[in-house]
């Protein structure tokens, strides 16, 4: 062996080992002690000659070693120990998904609704109410119903073709329907073609319209496959009602008559809160903030017959919402109708109020709610602020306390928070010194979340550009997703993206686009 | 004209001489009117000289006058002239005294016989003066006369009648030789005269009119036997201004001129510039031999020479051809050197001087951040979906980013997913670009990318082996890896394993002109089964290997040309069908008229790729010539108005050819640039869409403003090609740079482009171009001071182009591989010192802007604005480089690449200033 044997440089990844080999061993035996000298197995180990008048290209199985020329012998390897990984997922792409499944996706944006000549007013309410999911879903569960009308019918379908179209869609069937069931909006413009519609009233036609759904799946379907008890339905019976209505508590007091006039309460169902702008001269309140308009919209006052006084008196009306909806609408008026006596030609003018009014992205609706729904709301509200005020106290003076330990602290609490049940709570609010009596019970509306706060979250703008109701164009701003930065434009069937900041300079105050209806959803 | 210019000149001096004091502005008007006509008030000098000056004439021509008193009087008028002509800017006072008495003289000089011995002083005398008063070519053929006699006696040197006159003669030389020639009369009686000349002007540094007169009388081969044996110290400027003019001239006084240029080199020990010399005329290897041989006792210098053939990828062994007097040491420094072998080893040593090592993944580059649209892509609230052709551009800008530095974050990190992150060809793309990653790094690139080749999908293994060759580009290693290893594969039968095989052969052989590497592509070609893609791509190949018409370059092109006669009209209209032609033509890049035969044959073809052919050869014959009568040819090309877009392909071809021509010359890249404005003008839509690629190719790598602007607006051009190849040809431009401008224009069309699949992939490929290595990497394929073209470099850079003619069907659908061919433009835009055992060696440069010194007088500035660093330095492609110390010596005239320093002998630490005191 030592006399036949010869030395081989291998280099390999800037290595250089020298191996010795018996010439009349053969190829194999060869590439055995390259594996045992760099681990590359002998099967993938390609040898490739640095000397002149060696082999030519990769050393192959029947090449005869002996042949090799008297001199010192370099050779460059090529292989590597390990093979190639190929991941268990294999990618999905975008190229290979059908339109349908990349707009299911959300990985593009969302399709938009083609004019079908002034209906941006019906395509910018249509966008806005697809993103309440518990409406969409509830009316998708009727529309197989052969009781559903045509009108339901087609707006679910709409529904469906927008989510999985990557394109904008002729909603031609939902605009056929709608004008067939009311014929208001099929009015004609003065220069022909369909004439543009006031959004609110159109929703109003919606709401209308949907109300008829009322079966039990339609209402299993919108709460998420869990029909909600009689109680937290709090009375309502069909799918508006248990989706965007609410249950206002209207109380008229007397004013003139003082204590010896009871307050009269009675109940009543809405759709919407109203955002009084009382814009104008004249008017007594200057309204800047959507808040603050909505409490003027809730307050008002009648001329009603007053038994104690024997005589028609002025009453004062308080609205309160006795049952909070999953999805609330407001609407800002913004347009209303202008009586001009003195002119000759007619007899008033549909005007808007430009008036800047604020809103944010969330919106607590604790003080518009009954001293019920107040009561349920206020527990874990209290609770809420007990925690902040322990964790801002704990701030204050735990500088000592270094980070870990205060998180396990928290931790702890919140763990045997959640560990508190119904009793404990209640325990918990008699001991935080609230009446016991008032310990609140049953539910402040249908599908909220749990430890509901009366806090709600923007989801959807539709807004106006123009001077009035009968002119100007309707656009939907909605956000992707819940407490998402990012919102999208739907202009018709252009559809861009922007973010809260943009949508929240939509509150009027010029000719831009100013929110008209605003929909929220309530928050966790 | 000149002579009259200059006599009113000095007629106007002597009124500012004479000038009165001011007096009111109306009377003296019409008293200098009065002044002109009459004589000048002279001097009680001058009044002197012109009395004797006239009393000689006088006498001179007095009938009676005897010959010896008739000589002393030419003797007299001769010395006035002979000391009178130091003055530039006035004619001299003799010359003007003389003239009324001109006449006389010459009728004096007719008069006298041949045998008068006043004949020769008075013709001499004669000739002097008709450079300002006689007839046109009086002056040469009076001086000719003289000559004529003088033979019998002793030569009077031409320089003793003043600059001016010599001046004045040379002109009436070139006229009457040009005429000569023209009549077919003979010129042996110029000869002594140009050569008289042509020493007096080396003497007096004045080089350019020497070689303006030899070049006009033909004589530059003389220019040699004129310097021999003589100390030449202006040999650089000669020698500059001797391969500058070569640029107007064809061959073969080209060849002619640029051989004595080397020779002039080749003389003064100045082996490094012979050798640029020399490979810019195309010299074979006996003469690179032979410049090795003759500057073999300097080991130094050999290691330069063999840096740059390493640069200009010349194959050459010099173990194989160099004579013993290298010992075997030195000859492996040297194949090491001219095989790029340690080229991964300095770029990585740059990388880390630069500080750039660490990584950079596509994110890095697109920077999306700062983007309008940015904030919902960061927070991920879109739902991600892989989009294939998305991250095929993410390969191909991970792969243009981190090329050469050997590490990235996508592909080379454990665990690595991303291949599979690619679909179909995409991931073939993806595999070849850990190659690029790992670019010159042939052994540990080798390990790196084995164990793909042993990958169950197809398309990985192919891409693989594309891989190898990539990572290959112009490194020589013994082992042949490249060859090895594609070998099998390119004569498999599977598609996409041959097609990415054959491309990975003509990557890793670009300019080799290998004769092995021929015979796989040629089979390739010749394989009747074998696909159009695959043919295309096979010819390219080819045609990178045997570039510039290397030895074997003719079978190479009879085989192309065969393929595009015999294959049918449905094979030819494949798009890829064009890259055949590029193949073609490139096998003739800077040829000239030596492709005329093959644009004859190629007219035989019936089918409308003939045409795009013959106009890609003639195109690339005469690339970086700058040759006016090609341009026209090629702009008629684009006068034609075709609407049909696939029978315009040729002239798209036309139009990227004015480039291709006037490239890297910058008085025709200018004309270019106004050319290309027409077109746009006025042609047809097939042509518009080849100017953004013209333009990028006119300005590779530069950068530069204007153009920037130009392909920017083209960028939002509402035809889909135009615009994409806009954006294409914004990366072209600021390939490698880091523009800033670029950068940001290039996001601003990623917004822009947003939801069109196309565009993207367009301006992601633009960000990788522009960041490129780094933007240590550029793609100009001009070097060592912009005289040498690199054939590869020029093949990978319009490979890229060429694609883009018919984008749809190549890079925007499955061969976007081709894009791999730019590997072969891809270079280290560095300059690096090194000491004479090639160990780094930092030393201060100054870095500025290059200087056109071509002409200039003394030892102008070469560069300008000039910043000082310490190398290693990047260099723009505008930008040149001096030492900035007299510390060391630069081993070759040009500091572009590597660069060898030594210690200057003569050099002394400067004592700080205190210590002297």
């Amino acid at each position: 062996m030592s006399a036949m044997s010869r030395k081989i440089e291998v280099k390999w990844n800037k290595n250089v080992y020298s191996i010795e080999f018996d010439p009349s061993a053969g190829v194999d035996a060869l590439l055995q002690s390259v594996q045992d000298e760099t681990g590359v197995p002998k099967a993938r180990a390609k040898l490739m000659p640095k000397t002149k008048k060696m082999w030519k290209g990769v050393l192959k199985d029947r090449y005869d070693l002996a042949s090799l020329p008297p001199l010192p012998l370099v050779a460059l390897l090529m292989g590597s120990a390990e093979l190639p990984v190929v991941p268990k997922q294999k990618t999905v792409f975008l190229e290979d998904l059908a339109d349908s499944e990349i707009a299911e996706k959300g990985a593009a944006l969302p399709a938009g609704l083609q004019n079908l000549g002034n209906t941006c007013y019906m395509n910018s309410t249509l966008q806005c109410i697809r993103h309440a999911e518990g409406f969409r879903d509830g009316l998708a569960a009727s529309a197989g119903n052969p009781t559903t009308n045509s009108f339901n019918r087609e707006l679910s379908s709409s529904f469906s073709q927008i989510r999985s179209s990557l394109e904008a869609i002729p909603p031609v069937g939902f605009v056929s329907a709608m004008r067939q069931m009311f014929p208001q909006f099929a009015e004609q413009g003065r220069q022909g073609g369909y004439a543009q519609q006031d959004a609110d009233e159109f929703l109003n036609s919606l709401m209308m319209a949907a109300s008829q759904v009322n079966s039990e799946d339609a209402l299993k379907a919108a709460f998420g496959g869990k029909l909600p008890s009689k109680e937290e339905l709090g009375g309502a019976s069909n799918l508006v009602e248990a989706t965007f209505g609410l249950k206002m508590e209207e109380t008229l007091t007397c004013p003139e008559a003082g204590d010896s006039e009871p307050p009269l309460t009675k109940y009543d169902n809405a759709t919407k809160l109203v955002c009084n702008i009382q814009g104008g001269h004249g008017s007594k309140v200057q309204i800047s903030h959507l808040a603050a308009g909505v409490d003027l919209g809730l307050t008002g006052e009648v001329e009603k017959n007053s038994e104690v006084l024997g005589r028609n008196a002025v009453w004062t009306k308080k609205s309160r919402v006795d049952r909070l909806p999953p999805y609330l609408c407001i609407q800002m008026m913004r347009f209303f109708w202008k009586a001009t006596p003195d002119s000759r030609d007619h007899q008033g003018v549909k005007c808007k109020i430009m008036k800047q009014i604020n809103f944010s992205d969330s919106l607590d609706v604790y003080d518009f709610c009954s001293e019920r729904v107040k009561a349920i709301l206020k527990v874990p509200r209290d609770k809420k602020a007990e925690e902040e005020e322990e964790r801002a106290s704990k701030k204050l003076k735990g500088e000592s306390v270094d980070d870990d330990k205060k998180e396990k602290e928290d931790v702890t609490m919140t763990d045997a928070d959640e560990e508190m049940d119904e009793d404990m709570k209640a325990a918990l609010a008699m001991s935080m010194g609230d009446d016991a009596a008032t310990a609140p019970t049953g539910f402040a509306g249908p599908g909220l979340p749990k430890d509901f706060m009366g806090t709600y979250e923007l989801f959807g703008v539709v807004c106006h550009k123009g001077r009035d109701s009968g002119s100007g164009h309707y656009v939907a701003w909605v956000r992707a997703s819940a407490g998402s930065d990012l919102w999208y434009i739907f202009d018709d069937d252009e559809v861009s993206e922007c973010k809260t900041e943009d949508v929240l300079k939509l509150n009027g105050g010029g000719d831009w686009h100013m929110s008209y209806l605003n929909f929220y959803k309530a928050k966790e | 004209m000149l002579v009259i210019l200059i006599r009113m000149g000095s007629i106007i001096l002597d009124e500012n001489d004479s000038e009165p004091p001011k007096t009111p502005a109306k009377p003296e008007n019409k008293s200098k009117k009065d002044e002109k006509n009459d004589e000048p008030q002279l001097s009680e000098e001058d009044k002197l000289l012109q009395s004797t000056l006239h009393d000689s004439v006088d006498i001179l021509c007095a009938p009676d006058t005897k010959t010896d008193i008739a000589g002393r009087a030419i003797a007299t008028i001769s010395n006035e002239v002979k000391s009178s002509t130091g003055s530039m800017t006035s004619v001299p006072k003799p010359l003007k005294f003389l003239k009324p008495k001109y006449e006389d003289l010459l009728t004096f000089y007719n008069k006298i016989t041949d045998e008068d011995p006043n004949k020769i002083n008075a013709g001499r005398l004669v000739s002097a003066l008709s450079m300002t008063m006689g007839e046109e070519g009086s002056v040469l053929s009076i001086r000719l006369e003289v000559q004529k006699l003088e033979k019998k006696k002793e030569h009077e040197a031409l320089s003793t009648w003043g600059h001016e006159y010599v001046r004045s003669l040379t002109g009436s030389v070139g006229v009457e030789w040009g005429k000569r020639i023209e009549d077919a009369k003979p010129t042996d009686d110029l000869t002594p005269l140009v050569e008289e000349m042509v020493e007096y002007y080396l003497s007096k540094s004045g080089e350019s009119a020497a070689v303006d007169l030899l070049v006009e009388t033909g004589g530059v081969g003389s220019l040699e036997k004129m310097l021999e044996g003589k100390k030449v110290d202006n040999v650089n400027r000669l020698t500059l201004y001797l391969i500058k003019t070569s640029d107007y001239i064809d061959d073969p006084e080209r060849s002619e001129i640029l051989g004595t240029a080397e020779r002039l080199f080749e003389k003064e020990g100045l082996y490094n510039d012979s050798l640029r010399v020399a490979l810019k005329r195309g010299a074979g290897e006996e003469r690179v031999k032979e410049l090795f041989e003759k500057a073999a006792e300097d080991t130094t210098l050999c290691k330069q020479m063999a840096c740059l053939l390493g640069r200009e990828r010349y194959n050459f062994d010099a173990e194989d051809v160099l004579s013993d007097k290298f010992d075997d040491d030195l000859k492996e420094t040297l194949n090491n050197l001219i095989g790029n072998e340690n080229k991964s080893e300095f770029f990585l040593n740059l990388g880390r001087d630069l500080d750039v090592v660490e990584a950079k993944t596509p994110e890095d580059i697109y920077k999306s951040h700062l983007s309008e649209t940015a904030g919902f892509k960061r927070g991920g609230e879109k739902v991600q979906v892989d989009s294939a052709r998305g991250n095929l551009a993410s390969t191909f800008v991970n792969g243009l980013v981190n090329a050469g530095f050997c590490s990235d974050k996508l592909l080379t990190v454990e665990d690595a997913d991303w291949l599979y992150k690619n679909k179909e060809h995409g991931m073939l793309s993806a595999t070849a670009s850990i190659g690029s990653i790992m670019m010159w790094n042939v052994e540990e690139g080798l390990t790196t990318i084995d164990k793909y080749l042993y990958s169950n999908e197809e398309m990985v293994k192919a891409g693989a082996c594309l891989g190898v060759g990539i990572l290959c580009s112009g490194v020589r290693n013994e082992a042949d890896p490249a060859m090895a290893l594609l070998q099998e594969h390119c004569e498999g039968s599977n598609g996409v394993m041959r097609n990415a095989s054959v491309e990975g052969l003509g990557i890793a052989y670009a300019g080799s002109g290998r004769e092995e590497v021929g015979d796989i592509l040629k089979a390739v070609i010749e394989d009747e089964k074998a696909e159009m893609t695959l043919v295309g791509l096979a010819g390219l190949s080819l045609g990178h290997v045997f570039v510039k018409g290397l030895e074997g370059a003719e079978e190479a092109g009879a085989c192309i040309v065969q393929k595009l006669m015999e294959a049918s009209d449905n094979d030819l209209d494949n798009a890829h069908a064009k890259l055949l032609c590029l193949g073609l033509g490139l096998l003739f890049l800077g040829k000239g008229a030596q492709a005329d035969a093959m644009i004859e044959a190629c007219k035989t073809i019936e089918h409308k790729i003939g045409k795009f052919a013959i106009n890609t050869i003639s195109s690339c014959a005469y690339a970086g010539s700058g040759n006016v009568l090609k341009v026209q040819e090629m702009l008629h090309e684009c006068a034609e108005h075709i609407e049909e877009g696939e029978n315009a392909a040729h002239q798209a071809v036309a139009a990227i050819g004015v480039a291709l021509i006037t490239m890297g010359e910058e008085v025709g890249s200018e004309m270019a640039l106004r050319a290309f404005d027409h077109l746009l003008h006025y042609c047809e839509l097939p042509i518009k869409r080849a100017v953004p690629l013209a333009l990028a190719l006119s300005n590779v790598s530069t950068a530069d403003y204007t153009i920037i602007d130009q392909l920017s607006r083209l960028s939002h051009h509402e035809d889909e090609q135009i615009s994409q190849n806009a954006i294409i040809g914004l990366g072209i431009v600021s390939a490698g740079t880091n523009n800033s401008r670029v950068a940001g224009l290039l996001r601003g069309l990623s917004d822009f482009y947003n939801k069109e699949a196309g565009h993207m992939f367009c301006v992601r490929v633009a960000q990788g171009f522009l960041h490129m290595g780094k933007g240590l990497i550029g793609i100009n394929p001009w070097h060592s001071d912009g005289l040498l073209m690199n054939g590869p470099a020029v093949g990978g850079i319009l490979a890229v182009i060429y694609s883009c003619i018919d984008m749809k069907a190549t890079l925007l659908d499955k061969t976007h591989y081709i894009l791999f061919y730019l590997t072969s433009a891809m270079n280290p835009r560095m300059l690096v010192t090194v000491d004479e055992e090639m160990e780094w060696k930092p030393t201060t440069v100054r870095v500025g802007q290059k200087v056109d010194t071509v002409g200039a007088p003394g030892k102008p500035k070469t560069i300008t604005g000039f910043q000082t660093h310490t190398s290693p330095v990047l260099l723009s492609v505008k930008e040149r480089a001096e030492l900035g110390t007299e510390e060391f010596l630069q081993v070759s005239s040009v500091l572009e690449g590597t660069v060898i320093v030594k210690k200057n002998p003569d050099w002394e630490q400067p004592e700080p200033e205190e210590k002297k005191k």
